[in-house]
């Protein structure tokens, strides 16, 4: 630790060195203050006694310019001064002198002191740095708690998709897609990332959807149909109760992701802006992907022709911003697209 | 020598030849300190007259030398008490100095 000792008589100096000298810290000695606040350049004191009365830079001046960096807000100063003056020790006080040692100095109350404000420099330091290492490992803690929240919810995810779509990519496609929508919407990173994590979850509802019908090769009958559609309140019944934001948003993404523009989707009829931002969103996201990939009952289109569709269902089944975010951002769609793209697995 | 408080400074400086050298270096810093305050009324400077009898002052008094702390103590407080009202008695000066400097001397 190192201790600043600042006073213009040498004989002063040499004894508060030598009463210091006995704690086992490295004690730098001035005669002028302006010499210690050089020394401040290389060296950092945990203790710093100045005497009041200097010629030049006075006592009260040195504490002022000290504390003048943040850095040194906390540092303790002890004041020597013969005055009785209560001004110049309040004048002190206000400017952040931690005691004072009257002179000339008692060895023991100097040492004593010393020892003192010493202990206290040290435990406000190593408290300061526990301080960051706490926030540092609640920071390491919180981040690991949201990653296996996500790899939870994706697990979870890919089990109700595991039925008719086994690569999981389109779920991983859908946040992707839904999050360069919200950007090019101008939402924040906040409102982008929620996107990412809960679209994946728009169809888990297809849990409750029958094999016969989720996995039929032809066309639905009207009756079929009614239950298909029925995966949309399925999944926001079985997300809808949790406190989590992100499975709150999935539960919205899940009941509105059908919905259309112009009130024709289901389950509610909902049109326009009473349809939830994230269902618009996800509404897009989910066609667009369904088009751009391999169906039994189709080959995958390509991206031209699943655009030119896209833009004939602006303002009918698409929200038209939303219609327009997804021409603005085109091209991070489309590596997004090819990044993901799932592998066909052609017979030898 | 008897008015520097030597079983004091021993507390501190517990080799005796330190203690010694100690001493020396202060008592030689008061006779500058002297020589300093003489030219500095010579010159009515009342402002360096009042800040090396400060020194003066704060060395004796870690010395233990009470003749030598009061006399500067006096002189420190005169020049403090014309830099207010901006009178100045030279002869005052030339007293008070000659005690200072008698007290110096019977260290």
């Amino acid at each position: 630790m190192n201790v600043f000792v600042i006073d213009d008589a040498q004989i002063n100096l040499k004894t508060y060195e030598k009463l210091i000298r006995s704690l086992d810290v490295n004690v730098l000695t001035f005669t002028k203050a302006t010499d210690a606040l050089s020394a401040l350049a290389q060296f950092e004191p945990d203790l710093v006694i100045v005497d009041y009365r200097m010629p030049g830079m006075d006592g009260i001046e040195f504490i002022v310019e000290f504390r003048a960096v943040p850095e040194r807000r906390e540092t303790p100063i002890v004041m020597l001064t013969a005055e009785r003056d209560i001004e110049i020790r309040r004048r002190a006080i206000d400017l952040g002198a931690a005691d004072f040692l009257n002179k000339p100095a008692d060895p023991i109350e100097f040492a004593a002191r010393v020892r003192n404000l010493l202990a206290l420099s040290d435990s406000r330091k190593k408290l300061a740095n526990r301080a960051l290492h706490l926030a540092d490992e609640v920071r390491k803690a919180t981040a690991q708690i949201a990653r296996r929240e996500q790899e939870t919810i994706h697990v979870l995810t890919r089990a109700s998709e595991f039925r008719d779509n086994e690569t999981g990519l389109h779920i991983v496609r859908m946040g992707r897609y839904s999050a360069i929508l919200g950007r090019a919407l101008g939402m924040d990173r906040n409102e982008q990332e929620l996107l990412l994590l809960a679209a994946p979850m728009h169809d888990i509802g297809k849990v409750a959807t029958p094999d016969q019908i989720l996995l039929k090769p032809g066309k639905l009958t009207p009756e079929e149909w009614e239950i298909m559609k029925q995966h949309t309140t399925a999944g926001y019944e079985i997300l809808r109760d949790s406190d989590s934001k992100l499975l709150q948003k999935g539960a919205e993404i899940a009941l509105t992701h059908h919905e259309k523009w112009d009130g024709t989707g289901y389950p509610r009829n909902l049109a326009g802006d009473d349809i939830p931002i994230s269902g618009r969103i996800c509404a897009l996201a989910d066609v667009f992907d369904a088009l751009t990939s391999i169906r039994p009952y189709k080959p995958a289109w390509p991206i031209e022709r699943a655009v030119v569709h896209v833009h004939q269902g602006r303002g009918t089944h698409f929200d038209p911003s939303v219609v327009d975010a997804f021409e603005r951002a085109l091209s991070e769609i489309r590596e997004v697209r090819e990044k993901l793209a799932d592998r066909v697995d052609v017979p030898a | 020598m008897s008015a520097i408080d030597r079983a004091y400074l021993a507390t501190i400086f517990t080799d005796p030849d330190e203690l010694e050298a100690i001493v020396e270096e202060a008592i030689v810093d008061l006779r500058s300190g002297l020589s300093d305050v003489a030219a500095a009324t010579e010159a009515g400077d009342l402002n360096t007259i009042r800040e090396v009898a400060h020194r003066i002052k704060g060395v004796a008094a870690q010395l233990g030398a009470k003749s030598v702390q009061s006399a500067a103590s006096e002189l420190e407080e005169a020049a403090k008490d014309d830099l207010g009202s901006g009178n100045v008695e030279p002869q005052r000066y030339a007293a008070l100095l000659s005690a200072l400097t008698a007290a110096v001397a019977a260290l």
